[in-house]
């Protein structure tokens, strides 16, 4: 028998009695218990679906034309089950479901209306949605969506929002074009009183009557106490009270105390590249410089890394869902994720730039190429071959597994 | 379309849903997970933000160890066949009592001997005491283990050789923590940093069995606690891979809407697509109280399960705060792996304390990167804290404060360790998450975000629930549960351990059929 060097005389006193009657009082402390059917749902759960609805349905309300852009606002579509939109933190998205010549696809917006307006009795948002050249999705949205139109959208997602945790009480947002939306969003919360932070927006754009948003900025800024200011910065036209050229260090080091600031910085591509040149020169930490989504990273075959034996080629591509396969083909500048939604296939998306994994799926078989800047996997789905279709380029045929949205 | 048929449904692919469906699969069974999420895991996950990838839940595995002798997770989980890439962590816990007058700081090592020395340096004339509840707890963890020899029934012949050889191990198993380290002579301050870890096992000393308390202590001492490198998401998607590779089958973004049972036997599930699923052979790793109370047909609900389910206590809700800095552990002065940070060293006023907003104080601070090294980019480092809420706190909380309410106990937490480590953290966030009750309600569908099932308390411990697990507890043909509200306890090895339980229990019903 074992040894053990515990001092024996201390369970005096104890017998295997209690143990061998374990299972009566167990089943006695049962057998007195209450019969009725235990809550199963609680304020957390209610929080919980309130904060995240997997789908809301609206109607659009009002469009507002906006010379190259429209802005559309959005309520609850009852009778499809939405009662009311789900509050959100100013600069989140929504990704936006839309079907259309058999294509299936969802596309981010920012939320541009004040979160307070989410929240109160006639609950709404606003997207503005620009007209550019390649957005085929965008154009759609411009020239179909009308007043009483059912549309479909995702609960508010992303995480480029202020929070006193981590950002500077004071904010400098670099924005380019629609750029805007999220920070109109923020410029409401703060006249409103739901944030409570000061911001300066440093506005870019190619001359006055191109700036989206302007007088609704103007009154947001007014009604805000002096927290929310905005500079206009043109680079194609010169006019007192606004900044020339693009928006250089120089300028961003005059509006901002380098000291004690957080930057963000929502726009275009193009936007995204000069800056890439001139924030460098502040000399800020990482965490003090902060950047909307990406978005789709386009064609990559130029790139350095890029294996040239695939380019200009088409692949073969086997679709599972469940216990179903579609097979399609894929070009290999396009993503998984677009062959997909142009041949109608319902496959997951939200954030379309790599980040977000709501497209996640199983490479099956086959390779693919992704740029190294969009990589936001994890590291084991990496070693497992997992992968986000919004990203991923194919390199060969290729067998994936997605999980199909409901239709 | 002919449809594949299953020999059995997983409803959940959780820990214990992966074990379960793992262990069937091996056993040659067709089995089909169905999971809400598109990523397996459940709590055993991790996510990106920037250039960080956070642990959600993992902080450490018990009973794993390595070498020639592993612990019964470690064979388990090899003998599924899982490639991980496991790393053992250093050190046992530090603990931080900030009672004025009983108060405390200590860091404790793993290793039984260097935990009894440090204990005795910590608490001088508490070496004989500890080392008879080290004893003892060896002596529990053997009886454990000859337990499982029979699969947790030992019948005939084997329950009178466990009167003889474990009848102290069946005398300790009823006392509580703290009536047995009271009884050891154990001293006052010894006993409340042994019952650091009571956090982790969701109920108090009073209440917890001293016999399962201890026997994890010394196997996390003995054998080390235990993480994986790339996050507790390469154990899930492990288990993904060796699941499809024995035959299975995962269906992800297939959330499980009702499970149809007609006089006290299971048929099928539907999915919230509408789509059903026909099988008589299904192990939920979702909790009774949401298989009951959401999706099943109310009259089919036996007796006992709604007595049942009212008899429990409802266990932690969890609130985690993730923060990835821009500098490194070192450079801002971050020590340990695990520190327990409490107000008071009474693990039962710490019980009461955790039961509100105002008062519970407390929190576990969690440093990747001081296990693993190379956790976050060079210059960077992972810190986290988590709080254990012991009631539904947010039970009052609108949505127009939740926001503003997230932040301030976040806020308030990090305060609270700046001022009591000396560190600068606040000046150094560069990612933070902050997932309360209402996230964990939302991500893994519990009640109030229950993430530790039920308590044990002391007459719901893990022996009893063990004893009624195959029969006794068994109330609909063809459903048995599994996970962290299990037999076994929360914690993950303890849902792997239920997963194989009753997947075993399950395949042994269905002989039982034929
Ligand atoms: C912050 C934190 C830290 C922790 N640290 C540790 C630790 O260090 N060590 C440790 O051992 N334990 C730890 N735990 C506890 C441990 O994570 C849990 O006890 C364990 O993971 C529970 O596993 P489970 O099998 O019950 O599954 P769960 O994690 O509860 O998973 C259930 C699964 O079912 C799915 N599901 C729910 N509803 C449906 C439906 N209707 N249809 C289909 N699928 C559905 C969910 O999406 C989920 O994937 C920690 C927990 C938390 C929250
Ligand atoms: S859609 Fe966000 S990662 Fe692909």
């Amino acid at each position: 028998m074992m040894k053990y060097g515990y001092d024996k005389s201390k369970l005096k006193g104890l017998g295997v009695k209690p143990f061998l009657d374990m299972e009566n009082v167990r089943n006695k402390k049962i057998e007195e218990a209450g019969d009725s059917l235990a809550q199963a749902v609680f304020n957390s759960n209610i929080l919980a679906s309130k904060l995240h609805p997997d789908v809301q349905y609206c109607l659009v309300k009002e469009v507002i034309d906006r010379g190259n852009a429209k802005s559309f606002v959005l309520v609850p579509d009852k009778e499809s089950g939405t009662e009311s939109l789900s509050y959100f933190r100013a600069g989140q998205y929504i990704s936006v479901a839309l079907e259309f010549e058999g294509n299936a696809v969802c596309k981010p917006y920012s939320i541009c209306s004040s979160p307070l307006d989410a929240l109160c009795d006639d609950s709404s948002y606003m997207i503005t949605v620009e007209r550019n050249k390649t957005g085929f999705a965008s154009d759609y949205i411009l020239d179909n969506w009308k007043p009483d139109s059912k549309v479909m959208v995702s609960g508010p997602l992303g995480d480029f929002y202020w929070t006193g945790l981590r950002d500077s009480e004071n904010v400098v947002a670099i924005a380019g074009g629609s750029g805007i939306t999220p920070f109109y969003s923020m410029a409401c919360a703060i006249a409103d009183g739901i944030e409570d932070f000061s911001l300066t927006i440093l506005y870019g754009n190619r001359c006055f009557d191109s700036i989206l948003l302007r007088i609704e900025l103007e009154q947001a800024a007014l009604r805000s106490r002096g927290k929310v200011r905005i500079v206009n910065v043109l680079s194609d036209e010169m006019r007192p009270g606004c900044e020339h050229g693009f928006i250089s260090s120089e300028i961003i080091r005059k509006y901002t105390d380098l000291e004690d600031c957080t930057i963000l910085l929502c726009g275009p591509r193009a936007m995204y590249s000069y800056e890439d040149t001139q924030i460098p020169l502040l000399g800020l930490p990482r965490r003090r410089v902060r950047r909307d989504l990406f978005g789709e990273y386009g064609d990559p075959t130029g790139d350095s890394l890029y294996p040239v034996l695939a380019k200009g080629k088409t692949f073969k591509i086997t679709v599972i869902m469940r216990d179903k396969e579609t097979v399609i083909s894929c070009p290999s500048e396009m993503t998984l994720l677009c062959a997909m939604e142009k041949a109608g296939v319902h496959a997951p998306s939200d954030c379309r730039s790599g980040q977000c994994g709501w497209c996640r799926s199983r490479l099956e078989s086959g390779n693919v190429y992704v740029p190294s800047s969009m990589d936001g996997r994890r590291m084991a789905d990496e070693k497992f071959g997992w992968i986000h279709p919004c990203c991923s380029y194919p390199l060969s045929d290729i067998r994936l597994e997605i999980t199909e949205l409901k239709a | 379309m002919s449809e594949k048929t299953y020999d059995a449904v997983v409803i959940g692919a959780g820990n214990g849903g992966l074990s379960a469906a793992a262990y069937l699969a091996k056993e040659g069974k067709r089995v089909l997970v169905l999971e809400k999420n598109n990523l397996p895991g459940g709590c055993a996950t991790s996510f990106r933000r920037g250039r960080f990838e956070f642990e959600a839940t993992l902080h450490e595995l018990c009973q794993m160890g390595d070498g020639p002798e592993p612990g019964a997770v470690r064979q388990l989980l090899d003998d599924y066949g899982l490639d991980v890439d496991w790393v053992p962590i250093n050190e046992s816990f530090s603990s931080v009592n900030r009672d004025p007058v009983n108060g405390f700081d200590v860091f404790m090592p793993d290793g039984v001997q260097a935990f009894i020395d440090a204990m005795e340096k910590a608490v001088p004339g508490s070496r004989e005491s500890m080392t008879s509840v080290m004893e003892l707890a060896r002596m529990c963890g053997d009886g454990v283990k000859w337990l499982a020899g029979y699969h947790n029934e030992p019948e005939g012949l084997a329950k009178a050789e466990m009167l003889m050889r474990y009848h102290d191990l069946m005398k300790v198993v009823p006392v509580s923590t703290d009536d047995m380290l009271r009884r050891l002579g154990v001293p006052d301050k010894a006993r409340e940093i042994f019952e650091s870890y009571w956090d982790y096992v969701s109920a108090d000393s009073t209440q917890m069995s001293f016999a399962v308390y201890s026997f994890m202590t010394y196997t996390y001492l003995s054998q080390k606690p235990w993480i994986a490198r790339k996050r507790s998401h390469e154990i899930s998607l492990a288990f993904d891979r060796r699941i499809r590779e024995m035959g299975g089958d995962i269906w992800y973004r297939s959330e499980v809407k009702r499970i149809d049972i007609e006089e006290g036997q299971a048929k099928g599930v539907e999915l919230s697509d509408g789509r059903y699923i026909p099988c008589p052979w299904i192990i939920s790793n979702l909790m009774p109280h949401v298989v009951y109370g959401r999706m099943v047909e109310p009259s089919e609900v036996p007796l006992r399960e709604k007595k049942l389910m009212n008899a429990r206590i409802m266990g932690q809700s969890c609130f985690t705060i993730y923060l990835g800095l821009d500098a490194s552990a070192q450079e801002i002065g971050l020590k340990g792996y695990d520190t327990f940070v409490r107000t008071t060293g009474d693990t039962h006023q710490q019980f009461e304390n955790a039961s509100s907003l105002e008062t519970h104080k407390d929190y576990c601070v969690t440093v990747l990167s001081n296990a693993i090294q190379d956790a976050s980019e060079k210059g960077t480092c992972l810190l986290q804290f988590s709080k254990f809420f012991t009631s539904d706190v947010f039970k009052d909380v609108s949505i127009k404060d939740y926001f503003k309410l997230k932040d301030k106990i976040a806020l308030d937490t990090i305060k609270d360790y700046e001022k009591l480590s000396g560190c600068d953290i606040r000046n150094h966030i560069e990612e933070v998450v902050v997932a309360t009750p209402e996230t964990w309600a939302r991500y893994i569908g519990t009640p109030q975000g229950d993430v530790y099932g039920y308590v044990p308390v002391s007459w719901d411990g893990m022996f009893a629930r063990v004893t009624a697990g195959h029969k006794i507890d068994h109330a609909i043909r063809g459903l048995r549960f599994c996970g962290g509200h299990g037999t076994q306890m929360d914690g993950y090895s303890q849902a792997y351990l239920s997963g194989a339980e009753q997947a075993r229990y399950t395949l042994l019903d269905m002989k039982e059929a034929r």
